[in-house]
């Protein structure tokens, strides 16, 4: 009878921590439960906004300081950026300059004919054809020429697409001072992707702030962003989609392209 | 007293084969770093500049890697072939010495001619290896690139040929290329007339 009652003791101290496993389960699942319909209206209703403020604007400048983690190869984190201002002409013209933090820049134009990049600095340039809408061209750049465009999201024909599909959830967090600005922050996420925007209150709903977060990428890096400016009537300068080389300035080939420039590479 | 002396010796052999293992390793390590192909990192630190995190984008697809793993096969690709070169060369000449070797082996005189073209032949191909150890080791290959921030810390010289710019540096020429949106120096081949 003894030797019946220790057995049953043990079965019980046993059982006890998948018994509770099970309830926390459970608890975690009542949790998701309600943070999905957490999804709420306020969400969709603050990005939504934005989204159509932004994809009815015709003509577009945006300044803006942005920073991103580069896990190294010995396991450390790095955070490089760069200072970014693009200007947009819908539907296919666009002006990219970018300073990095390394005193290295990053130019690139695009009039609906011809992709250039620039450097003035060294005084070189490269150019491809290409004919296309702006989202084409910013597809162009990142798979053929691996020169990703940052926060191209903001300029995309399908913004709303693009950040609110296959949302497997969103947050409004709470209302949120930037540089002065008062904002509605919202925390989203997809299956790649966690992502924090910073949306302006007002008549003029466009984003202050950016997080992004890689959740699947080892080491979870971070791509943040902090709107300076948006100008919603640049002025913009005759030929400022184009790039017409000053003297001395030389083409060079893109390597992703491997083409062979003629040899008088230094004409246009 | 002979198993003393027994003893002794054994211990100096193995002290001897471990000293020979850890001189080998030695080398070993030093050898590794011959075949890295442009991993000198031109005397600064070079550190990776774009992850996933670099694209500042919410999608889910993100620019592919495969170029820029195809651009290292070539690299090697360009590697083996520039080495392979060479040896054929080193084949060619050899052969042609032999055929002037079999020529003029009736006569005494020649006979001394062939004992210094040995010589000359051993000169040279202990000149061959030092110049293929030096060009493993410290040379950069053909296509391996390196950024205006590296450039820069050399001493070059700038020459124009054709419209096309050329950076010597050292024994190095280099040219300049767009490669992930940034402008890189690559190593080219030594431009014709230089």
């Amino acid at each position: 009878m003894l030797v019946l009652r220790m057995f049953l003791v043990a079965l019980c101290v046993a059982l006890l921590p998948v018994a509770c496993a099970i309830a926390a389960d459970q608890g975690t699942a009542q949790v998701e439960e309600q943070i999905d319909e957490q999804i709420d209206e306020q969400v969709r209703e603050v990005v939504s906004r934005s989204v159509k403020f932004l994809t009815n604007l015709k003509h577009l400048r945006m300044t803006a300081e942005f920073g991103f983690d580069v896990l190294q190869e010995d396991g450390q984190m790095l955070e490089f950026g760069s200072h970014q201002e693009i200007t947009i002409q819908r539907p296919d013209h666009f002006r990219i300059e970018v300073d990095r933090r390394d005193g290295a820049s990053g130019n690139v134009v695009y009039d609906g004919k011809e992709i250039v990049l620039f450097n003035p600095e060294q005084a070189v340039y490269a150019k491809a054809p290409f004919t296309g809408e702006i989202d084409d061209a910013f597809d162009f750049l990142a798979e053929t020429l691996q020169r990703p465009v940052p926060l191209r999201d903001f300029f995309a024909s399908d913004l709303g697409d693009i950040l609110l599909e296959k949302i497997e959830s969103g947050l409004y967090v709470e209302e949120s001072t930037v540089a002065g600005v008062l904002c509605d922050h919202v925390a989203l996420r997809n299956n790649n992707v966690d992502y924090q925007i910073w949306i302006a209150k007002g008549d003029e709903p466009l984003p202050r702030r950016m997080i992004i977060t890689h959740k699947n990428e080892e080491g979870w890096p971070q791509f943040w962003a902090q709107f300076l400016e948006w100008d919603l009537s640049p002025k913009i300068a005759n030929g400022a989609f184009t790039y017409d080389p000053p003297k001395g300035a030389e083409r060079i080939p893109v390597a992703e392209l491997d083409e062979k420039i003629p040899e008088e590479g230094g004409q246009p | 007293m002979m198993n003393y002396k027994w003893q002794t010796l054994v211990a100096g052999c193995a002290v001897l084969v471990v000293l020979l293992f850890v001189v080998a390793e030695v080398e070993a390590r030093r050898g590794g770093g011959r075949g890295g192909g442009g991993g000198r990192g031109g005397g600064g630190k070079s550190f990776s500049r774009s992850g996933p995190a670099s694209s500042g984008s919410v999608r889910s697809q993100r620019p592919t890697s495969s170029q820029r793993g195809g651009s290292k096969m070539s690299q090697r690709d360009n590697r083996s072939a520039d080495r392979g070169d060479r040896r054929s060369n080193k084949q060619d000449n050899r052969g042609d010495r032999n055929d002037a070797r079999k020529e003029n082996r009736e006569d005494w005189q020649d006979h001394r001619d062939d004992v210094r073209e040995d010589r000359q032949d051993f000169a040279e191909d202990v000149y061959d290896d030092r110049r293929d150890y030096y060009d493993d080791r410290y040379r950069r290959r053909v296509g391996v690139s390196i950024t205006y921030a590296t450039f820069s810390s050399l001493s070059c010289t700038t020459i124009h040929v054709n419209g096309v710019t050329y950076y010597q540096c050292g024994s190095d020429w280099y040219s300049r290329t767009y490669r992930g949106g940034n402008v890189t120096y690559v190593v080219v081949n030594t431009p014709a007339g230089y």
